[in-house]
């Protein structure tokens, strides 16, 4: 957090303005209190005072009175100010550093002969790039992974998801433990739901649970590698990889998930984080798809 | 006292329909009861389907070794933090 001493002078300009732009009746009225209760002896008759010091105390009045209301706007003005750049700048940020993400997908798009290396280092800027959009917006510590159905030799609704890649910061997370870990589709809550509202072609295909820790029937088989199978984290996101709008309205294509989580209880909102998911999907997913054409180009 | 929050995790709605080597195809499980087998076959037949695209082992291995190489060239930008800016967080404001 920085200060900016500009803006800050601006409010303290514009609450002093505004303090006294209080409606001309109130000021009036409240200013002839001391003007009456001088001239016509109300201080002296009731309080023992003289018309003078009336007069005086009620002109120390009309300035507390002022400079309370100068307080109470400049307390407004500075909440309206930190709201304006530390949430608003949270968002900013997001546009600058998607707009990196997604210029690396138009890129790798228009680019013939589409290569494995380039694939996974957009893959890796997403992850890290949506890392650093997370901590800003959530203010906790949050880790990006993405993880893609793998082929197996028994086929089943257990489709086995593996973590493609996930934020460099926290690949610690990523065990031997984790890696062995069969993390299939209908063991986690986050894929089943998701999975269903693809299946059944719900307008949001988000998973959202902001405490899986307290949360009752909660599946994840990675608690079965922490401590206590308590999870390193409190809320999570869960994104399918899908297009926006698909092309075939009988069949909805899928190729894997994005998942974001948090050590923070209640971390994420559940209007611009899966936006954000959702548009970040939808670049992912194209990625995804340019790879399989070019694997197949190669293969015919 | 900690609170237990309900899940809102649904059953599988959806079952295999097809597997192929590269790609499963699920489709929404549809409920027998009080319909014949002409009208489930029917239904079923009409159902939208989502197909999960699979990456092959090898594949799944190869970009693996290639984000491992990837990984020693990332540098990940770390924020010092203020007296300051470490005081605010501890207060959350």
């Amino acid at each position: 957090m920085t200060f900016n001493i500009k803006e800050i002078y601006l409010i303290i300009w514009n609450s002093l303005i505004q303090a006294k732009n209080w409606s001309i009746w109130k000021w009036f009225l409240l200013s002839s209190i001391g003007a009456a209760s001088g001239t016509l002896q109300f201080g002296e008759k009731f309080f023992n005072l003289s018309a003078e010091r009336s007069i005086k105390y009620a002109i120390y009045f009309i300035i507390t009175l002022y400079f309370t209301r100068f307080f109470l706007i400049f307390i407004k003005e500075s909440l309206k100010y930190y709201h304006e750049v530390y949430q608003n700048s949270s968002y900013g940020d997001a546009i600058i550093l998607l707009k990196d993400c997604f210029s690396e997908v138009h890129y790798y798009r228009k680019t013939p002969g589409f290569q494995e290396e380039e694939f996974m280092k957009s893959m890796m800027l997403f992850c890290n790039n949506l890392k650093v959009i997370f901590d800003n917006i959530t203010k906790s510590n949050c880790s990006v992974s993405i993880k893609v159905p793998v082929a197996e030799n028994r086929v089943s609704e257990k489709t086995v998801l593996r973590n493609l890649t996930r934020d460099k910061t926290n690949k610690k997370r990523d065990t031997d433990d984790y890696k062995n870990t069969k993390h299939s589709i209908i063991g986690n809550s986050a894929f089943n739901n998701s999975l269903n509202k693809v299946v059944t072609n719900k307008p949001e295909k988000y998973y959202l649970n902001n405490n899986v820790n307290k949360t009752n029937n909660y599946l994840n088989t990675s608690k079965a590698c922490y401590e206590n199978e308590i999870l390193p984290y409190n809320s999570e996101i869960v994104h399918p990889i899908t297009p926006k709008k698909s092309i075939d309205p009988h069949n909805f294509d899928c190729h894997g998930f994005i998942c974001i989580d948090s050590d923070k209880v209640n971390a994420f909102d559940n209007k611009y984080a899966p936006a954000i998911l959702e548009g970040v999907s939808d670049g992912i997913f194209d990625l995804i798809f340019e790879l399989n054409n070019s694997r197949d180009g190669d293969s015919n | 006292m900690a609170t237990a929050i309900k899940d809102n995790t649904e059953k599988a709605l959806f079952e295999i329909k097809t597997s192929l080597e590269d790609k499963n195809v699920f489709q929404r499980k549809i409920n027998q009861n009080g319909r014949t087998k002409n009208q489930v076959k029917k239904l079923v037949n009409n159902l939208p389907t989502t197909t999960i695209h699979l990456f092959s082992e090898d594949e799944f291995q190869r970009l693996k070794v290639i984000e491992q190489n990837l990984n020693h060239n990332i540098k990940i930008k770390k924020n010092r933090k203020s007296f300051l800016q470490l005081l605010i967080n501890f207060l959350e404001i």
